[in-house]
């Protein structure tokens, strides 16, 4: 035995292997005792395909105990898939435990123990045993019997071999059917085509044809073997392939008589063998120890440890406690969520009328305590499924720090990272899509923040540069961190390059303040740097980090210092599945804008309103603001009334200050989409309900300000119909 | 930056394999879990090397091949099969097929890198 420190990954992808390997035993199982001859092929497969998984993970993750029993495992259901081996309630006891040897096995392993193979002699003795039903297959193949393209029989696998032979031996049609699938849904045309197959025919193959069926499409010959005729499998399939050919038969295929079990035949050969292993008829099954042994333990567990395990027994302990759950799952649940909200904001307003109505007394009272307990039960079951999406920033930030430094060896500087906050958690969607610009961001403050290690040394610095990435949660947002000590962003030169690339006027340049000069580093095609360099591209990044940041809802600022370095500040909500919204109307139209871009709401009345080229700006904390009026922009009726208010929004650097005529109120909602023919209409992002069975728009917000930026860059303002 | 598609269906060796390439530096690792993943990145993606595993449900790695090979863009692209030592038969098929080296697990990481780099160029 030895200590050493084994991936949680690598953990809790084997206990679900074993889990699996688990599950589909005990159908096995269940299959045999009721007295089935012939086991699920796809359930040995799975069966095969997992043992040949938790090999391959434990080999390269250095548990030789378990690889080399899994080895053993995989060979015997290798064997029992390509039909040289029958499955018996003997070799079932010894599968299942080898299963409980592999939960032992994995637990210790997770607290560091790595035990060597010997520990499991008798069951790898065991597993051989059972494995050496093996003979080879019939003189005359089968294959050779039909008229399949060799081709089409090159791709086949191994066991896609023996299933063609078992169909042919069972006398099925083959057919290959041609479909053309759409490239972008191929997936669910597949997955459809496979549940009308259910039952009627055994897929054996799906090979996708490189020739284009159709313009965008993709071609697929699926290769099955159905007992029915040509006529029914184009009913069968019709409106989901283009055609059904039949494959034929060159020579006649004697049946096998009925009560025999085809798979067996070719172990006649082999009959001591055979005998020990194959279950010839139910009752068999019946008879042989373990399934007796199994009668008395109940259907549906395993049979425990037959003893040859060695270390197993009791209990058999978990090694992680994790489940993993398609997202989707989680979305649909926080969808209900946003539902129940709904239902308890109703049952609120009910609450509010018969207070009013009728006194706040008897069931008023309790409905209105009653509906309290029901708000604070539906926040806690928010949180819960809030909490279970996310997932801490660690793996995203070591892969980081590894890209880092090897950027900083690849261009010769002494990189140091310094993470802080790594264990900041948030919505693993968010996580998943922060990775592309974190890596840009990375790449360039290495690149273009960091100066050489010759030209530090003379600027009196360390010659080794730092870059401190760090996270820290605040409130509903979580603020990532890029900071290096290089040698910060020389306006003057950001300046000299824009105006050269045309990208801003020089009477422009003149009145533009840092922030704005630091903002020119988002625009598409800017770059510094003369010499293009294989890692920061060729400028592209910046204007994508922040087109990728904003779909995330999130704002990146920039902070520079001469000869001390860059900080970009990404502030990202922590999850986009159940948002706070802000509902404000204007001209009696109802909206809710999303709280995740809103910085604050100001007061129009005392609010000094100025024009500069035609266009209304206001002044908020010393900066010039753009006011826009959604009226204008949505062609909606009436004027601005007197004491309206206005929304600051801003997406990355940008600022706006939306005019609302009403804040009405803030509350969680869930957008949802408009479908497909209003999907993608320019300023809106979808619509939600509130309580009141009222449905509105909700604004989007990081689209709108995309737009008005345009404008800024030149456009004219009219040609922008949203 | 060179790119480089790796098809496995474990994620515990997915995301060993992808780890080791990148650590190679300079190359986009794209990761699919099996060979239907694998098709929709095809037609749209050039490649400069291929990895893949044989055994996979949803398309097996050898189908995944020769669509590979029969592809305009992909005819010439190395194929690296990471693949157990089993089944020496279905790796006799991938070599007919058009694979180009061989890698069986569980391996080296060096030799993995090794081979990479060679494939790479």
């Amino acid at each position: 035995m030895s200590k050493v420190s084994v991936s949680p990954e690598f953990i809790a992808e084997a206990q679900e292997i074993v889990d699996a390997l688990n599950r589909d035993l005990i159908a096995v199982d269940q299959e045999t005792r009721d007295g089935n001859q012939d086991v699920d092929p796809d359930r040995i497969n799975n069966l095969f395909r997992s043992a040949h998984s938790l090999k391959g993970i434990s080999g390269m993750f250095g548990l030789e105990a378990v690889s080399s029993l899994s080895h053993d495992m995989e060979n015997l259901l290798d064997g029992m898939r390509l039909g040289k081996v029958s499955m018996d309630a003997k070799v079932l006891d010894v599968l299942f435990s080898c299963v409980d040897r592999f939960g032992v096995l994995i637990d210790e392993a997770a607290h560091g123990i790595v035990s060597d193979p010997s520990g499991s002699e008798t069951l790898h003795k065991q597993l051989e045993e059972a494995a050496t039903g093996t003979s080879d297959e019939e003189k005359v193949d089968l294959l050779d019997t039909i008229d399949l393209d060799k081709d089409i029989l090159s791709v086949f696998t191994e066991y896609e071999e023996h299933r063609l032979r078992e169909n042919i031996k069972r006398n099925k049609n083959l057919f290959t059917l041609r479909a053309s699938l759409d490239l972008a849904t191929f997936d669910e045309a597949l997955a459809a085509l496979d549940e009308i197959l259910q039952g009627k025919a055994e897929v054996i193959s799906k090979l996708p044809s490189a020739d284009e069926v159709e313009p965008g499409n993709l071609g697929f010959d699926i290769i099955v073997g159905s007992p029915l005729n040509e006529d029914e499998m184009e009913k069968l399939t019709k409106g989901h392939v283009l055609l059904v050919v039949p494959i034929g038969c060159t020579h006649e295929v004697i049946p096998p008589p009925p009560d025999v079990p085809t798979a067996n035949t070719a172990n006649t050969a082999n009959t001591a063998n055979t005998e020990s292993v194959a279950p010839q008829s139910g009752q068999d099954t019946g008879e042989s120890p373990a399934a007796t042994d199994g009668k008395d333990g109940g259907k549906q567990e395993p049979p425990k440890s037959g003893g040859g395990g060695g270390g197993g027994g009791g209990e058999r302990p978990r090694a992680v406690q994790t489940v993993r759950v398609d997202i989707r799952r989680l979305d649909r649940l926080m969808n209900l969520v946003g539902e129940l909200t709904l239902t308890k904001m109703s049952v609120q307003g009910i609450s509010e009328r018969l207070k009013q109505d009728f006194g706040f007394t008897g069931l008023a009272v309790d409905l209105h305590k009653e509906s309290r307990i029901f708000e604070r039960r539906l926040a806690e079951l928010q949180a819960g499924i809030m909490e279970v999406r996310m997932v801490p920033l660690d793996n995203l930030f070591e892969r980081m720090v590894r890209i880092g430094r090897h950027i900083g060896r690849d261009l010769g500087k002494v990189v140091r990272i310094e993470v802080s906050g790594a264990h900041t958690e948030l919505d693993k969607l968010i996580v998943e899509d922060l990775a592309d610009p974190l890596m840009h961001l990375i790449r360039n403050a290495v690149d273009h923040g960091l100066e050489m290690p010759e030209q530090r040394l003379a600027e009196g610095k360390p010659e080794e540069g730092t870059i401190k990435l760090s996270a820290m949660a605040q409130g509903n947002h979580v603020i990532v961190a890029i900071a290096d000590d290089g040698n910060g962003i020389n306006t003057e030169r950001v300046l000299e390059r824009a105006i050269n690339r045309n990208l801003v006027s020089e009477e422009r340049a003149e009145e533009m303040s840092k922030r704005d000069i630091y903002n020119l580093l988002f625009t598409p095609g800017f770059s510094t740097v003369e010499q293009v360099t294989e890692y920061s591209g060729r400028g592209v990044g910046m204007d994508v980090v922040k087109t990728n940041i904003a779909e995330l809802s999130g704002i990146i600022d920039v902070d520079s210092a001469i000869g001390k370095g860059t900080t970009f500040t990404v502030t990202l909500p922590i999850t986009l599945a159940i948002i706070p919204a802000l509902v404000v109307s204007i001209s009696g139209q109802v909206y809710a804008l999303p709280l995740n871009n809103v910085l604050e709401t100001i007061s129009l009345v005392d609010i000094v309103i100025k024009t500069i080229e035609g266009r209304e700006v206001i002044s908020v904390r010393g900066t010039t603001v753009p006011l826009v009026d959604l009226r204008e922009i949505f062609y909606l009726e009436g004027t601005r009334p007197e004491g309206a208010f206005c929304v600051v929004a801003g997406v990355g650097e940008n600022r706006m200050a939306l005019v609302v005529d009403e804040l009405i109120g803030q509350q969680d909602i869930v957008i949802k989409s408009l479908g497909r023919r209003l999907r993608n209409i320019p300023g809106i992002a979808g619509a939600t309900e509130l309580g009141d069975q009222k449905t509105i728009l909700v604004i989007d917000m990081v689209g709108l300000l995309t737009e008005l930026t345009k404008l800024d860059d030149g456009g004219d303002r009219t040609k922008v119909a949203v | 930056m060179r790119k480089v598609l790796v098809v496995e269906d474990s994620p515990a060796m997915r995301e060993l394999i992808g780890s080791l390439v990148d650590e190679l530096g300079d190359i986009q690792v794209t990761e699919a879990e099996n060979g239907l993943d694998a098709l929709h990145l095809l037609p749209n993606e050039n490649f400069d090397l291929i990895l893949t595993d044989i055994n996979m449900p949803n398309l097996n790695g050898l189908e995944l091949i020769a669509f590979i090979r029969k592809n305009q863009n992909h005819s010439e692209t190395p194929i690296l099969v990471v693949t157990t030592e089993a089944a020496v038969a279905d790796r006799d098929k991938a070599s007919a097929l058009g694979a180009t080296a061989y890698l069986i697990k569980p391996f080296e990481h060096s030799e993995l890198i090794e081979k990479v780099k060679r494939l790479l160029g």
